[in-house]
């Protein structure tokens, strides 16, 4: 005030008191409206900040796993003399063998041990099954020259999706000058094309790229989450209703309502420890099955539900309840019939998102040995799977190139399901929302 | 006629509460408030179940080998024999990818809040809270390939330029405020009209020029850095902070809206602009409320496992000088998930009993955390609600 009444005073000792004060007022806020735009700026910024984090996150896993879902198949020419086919049980005859001899045919000119091993390597070891799945299909096909097309090694896949480069040095490349002859003569003879990849979507893992997917880990994460559903869901809404609903004010219950956000803080690999110690070690149930991944998660789930729940509940305004005391009905119907209905949705939506976190949730799974490699599509609660993300972080942790693109590629197809289930839920809230 | 079809298709006491009926009632009641109570009662034992048998493998362990050597030692070698449980390291490395997300996640969420709170118009509000809550919708293990495939290698390769770029972004418009603020202060205290200006012009551009000196010096020395490996704190910081910014921005944004109108339509009508009030106003009356989310934020990132396991680097020492955030680090939830693979083949060792005592640290922090931030929550609210 002192430094501005100076600064008025000697710039017009002319004018009246009142215009000195406004002028004042003006300089001033000018100022302040400087320093608005600036703390606009900050916040906006900061929201920018984690809008480009977002955008970046989302298109460098698009952008490295998109390819993965083509897959670069080669024509192979079989010929199935009936000599090799086992008569007895064609299952077990030497596909590899009749594999080997159809590439042959199609390069005489490789001769030397060394060099045929080499390119054979181009070929995946899932060709012989394609070729054993193919002749107990149709056993007509022995006999004749089976015109396939079979999966290229990942090598080769990662070649022609240019993440091999052809021209760098030879000793600095996976594929060396002579393999990138032969597949030149592929290409020459249109014989190798990039094709929809369905092995991803049907089969388990696999320590071959190109035979590794995901439909192993869906089915995990489906029984896993089944398991939780149908413990979380329950138990989750009795001990909301009977918080919200029926609990007296006293010690116990703010003790239970302490414990519940106690639970919601524990961290998440405790829970892992938990269930080692006490469902693995002290129960002895079966180890990496989706009952006991279903029964930890369900623990995590829990804090989720109650809290959604129980605002759901508080939303029923208190007039319904009145309403149905008024004609009669008793405590347990007034829950069951009137106010339970309408909290469903609320109840529901906050379900989806606790399903949606567990779904996601891979360090407690670590615990439980749902790590070990499983080829097997596991068929119930007590088979050994693998679930979604925890099949992410094992192939996150695999060298090979072609791994990384089916890692970002798995990590898309979570990311479809857990931001459809959010999405869903988004919209139930919004549906049925309601205004009293 | 009416009667009749009151009546019809019901027994005539339908409407009747009889003796029998209110009893039935009763019992009814009685069950499935029971019910309902031992369900309720079941979440709280399962905290007191967790704790109780985390607590019962981990106490094996400092019975065989006291308390010192695991909070002083940094030796972290579980599989010799004998072994050695220093977990002063790995405590230490938990510490430093905390507070280095705190760092980020904290400036950064309470800033979106406040944008969001009372920045923004509704219909940008609309998009933008969304999107800041879908990255609390990707699940860890999308970070942790994103931090160890795609980070990780960058901060490798670019990691001078990348420190230099985000040292001008962060420091730079901090720097020019603070150009303008002291000069400012500086010619605030003579009088003189036209020189006065020509002298603050002159104060500000000398300042200005030193500034842009050192924001260059410290600049150029940051590009000159050599990154020798992408998996270190930095890293795993900056993901934990974005992992950690929608617990803070959504409870910070609950608190900054539990404050309520009357607060703020007062602060305008004295003449207050938009910023003046939320510093001044909304600000310190939510304060309490900004804490909590900081501690929820900040337990998020000590309980976070996969990000840190798969690129903290996993080297169990205290980085040289301590201060080093470009060294690689261990974590307990890390080592936790890292070496029960191991530990568990020898159920009933030192090694499987040292992994549940970490798992306890674990446990009474956040449970310490927790009860903290809830009491501070629950104490605004009796505050602004007028007690």
């Amino acid at each position: 005030m002192n430094k501005s009444n100076k600064q008025a005073g000697a710039g017009s000792s002319g004018t009246s008191r009142r215009e000195r004060t406004i002028d004042i007022v003006n300089k001033r806020l000018e100022k302040r409206y400087r320093k608005e735009k600036r703390f606009r700026l900050y916040g906006m910024l900061s929201i920018i900040a984690s809008v480009l984090f977002l955008a970046f996150l989302l298109t460098s896993i698009v952008s490295n796993g998109y390819s993965a879902f083509w897959q670069t198949y080669i024509k192979l020419d079989v010929q199935l003399d009936p000599d090799m086919i086992d008569k007895e049980d064609p299952g077990r005859s030497n596909y590899q063998g009749i594999i080997k001899q159809a590439i042959g045919a199609y390069y005489p000119e490789v001769k030397d041990r060394k060099e045929r091993r080499e390119l054979y390597s181009l070929f995946s070891s899932g060709a012989a099954f394609q070729l054993r799945d193919e002749v107990l299909k149709n056993p007509a096909v022995v006999g004749t020259t089976l015109s396939l097309w079979v999966l290229a090694d990942d090598d080769v896949d990662m070649l022609m999706k240019g993440h091999i480069k052809r021209n760098v040095p030879e000793n600095e490349r996976r594929l060396n000058d002579k393999q990138l002859q032969w597949i030149a003569k592929l290409e020459a003879g249109k014989r190798i094309e990039e094709r929809f990849n369905t092995t991803f979507f049907t089969a388990g893992d696999s320590r071959e790229p190109e035979l590794a997917g995901i439909w192993g880990a869906v089915k995990g994460s489906f029984y896993t989450m089944l398991v939780t559903l149908a413990l979380s869901f329950p138990i989750g809404i009795a001990a909301a209703v009977y918080l919200e609903e029926f609990a007296p004010k006293n010690l116990a219950t703010d003790f239970i309502e302490v414990n519940i956000n106690n639970l919601a803080a524990v961290p998440s690999i405790v829970f892992g420890l938990l269930g080692l110690a006490v469902f693995l070690n002290f129960f002895g149930m079966p180890r990496s099955t989706p009952l006991v991944g279903g029964i930890v998660l369900m623990l995590m789930t829990l804090p989720t539900i109650i809290i959604a729940s129980r605002a759901a509940l508080k939303a029923v305004p208190p007039s319904i309840r009145e309403a149905a005391f008024g004609v009669g009905s008793s405590k347990l119907q007034v829950v069951t019939s009137h106010v339970l209905p309408l909290a469903l949705p609320g109840m529901l939506t906050g379900t989806i998102i606790g399903m949606a976190q567990a779904l996601g949730e891979t360090a407690p799974l670590l615990m439980i040995g749902m790590v070990a490699f499983i080829v097997d599509i596991p068929g119930g609660f007590t088979d050994p799977a693998a679930v979604m993300p925890v099949q992410i972080y094992l192939w996150a942790d695999s060298p090979e190139r072609a791994f990384v693109e089916r890692t970002s590629a798995a990590i898309m197809v979570l990311l479809a399901f857990l931001i459809s289930m959010n999405a869903l839920a988004v919209v139930m809230r919004k549906r049925f929302e309601r205004r009293w | 006629m009416p009667n009749a079809t009151l009546d019809s298709g019901k027994k005539p006491d339908a409407f009747v509460l009889t003796p029998e009926k209110l009893r039935r009632q009763r019992i009814a009641k009685f069950f499935g408030e029971g019910f309902l109570l031992v369900v309720a009662s079941f979440v709280a034992i399962v905290v007191l179940f967790i704790f109780y048998f985390v607590a019962v493998d981990a106490i094996p362990f400092f019975q065989q080998r006291g308390f010192t050597e695991f909070f002083t030692s940094t030796s972290w070698y579980p599989a010799d024999e004998p072994g050695e449980f220093g977990a002063l390291a790995i405590i230490y490395g938990s510490g430093m990818v905390t507070i280095g997300s705190a760092l980020i996640a904290v400036p950064l969420g309470i800033s979106a809040a406040i944008c969001l709170s009372d920045v923004l118009p509704f219909s940008v509000r609309q998009y933008a809270k969304p999107v800041i809550e879908m990255l609390a919708a990707i699940p860890s293990v999308a970070y942790g390939f994103f931090a160890l495939v795609i980070f990780a290698p960058l901060l490798q390769n670019y990691g001078g330029p990348i420190l230099m770029w985000a040292w001008w972004l962060i420091a730079g418009p901090f720097v020019l405020l603070a150009v303008i603020v002291v000069a400012d202060l500086i010619t605030s205290g003579d009088g003189g009209g036209s020189e006065r200006k020509t002298i603050r012009w002159t104060v500000t551009g000398v300042l200005g020029i030193l500034a842009l000196v050192f924001l260059f010096w410290v600049g150029n020395a940051l590009n000159a850095i050599q990154i020798l490996s992408g998996t270190n704190a930095l890293n795993v910081s900056l993901i934990l902070s974005f992992m950690a910014l929608p617990t803070i921005v959504s409870v910070s944004e609950d608190s900054l809206q539990a404050v309520g109108r009357e607060l703020r339509e007062g602060s305008y009508a004295l003449g207050a602009t938009r910023a003046e009030t939320i510093v001044k106003t909304v600000l310190p009356a939510a304060s309490s409320g900004i804490l909590a989310a900081v501690i929820l934020g900040i337990m998020r990132a000590i309980g976070e496992t996969m990000v840190v396991w798969m690129a903290s680097g996993n080297s169990s020492h205290i980085p040289d000088p301590w201060y080093n955030y470009l060294d690689s680090i261990r974590t307990l939830t890390a080592t936790i998930a890292g070496d029960m693979g191991e530990a568990d083949q020898v159920t009933g060792s030192a090694r499987y009993h040292v992994l549940f005592a970490m798992g306890l640290l674990l446990l009474v922090f956040s449970f310490i955390c927790n009860l903290v931030s809830e009491r501070i929550v629950v104490r605004q609210r009796k505050i602004l609600a007028g007690e």
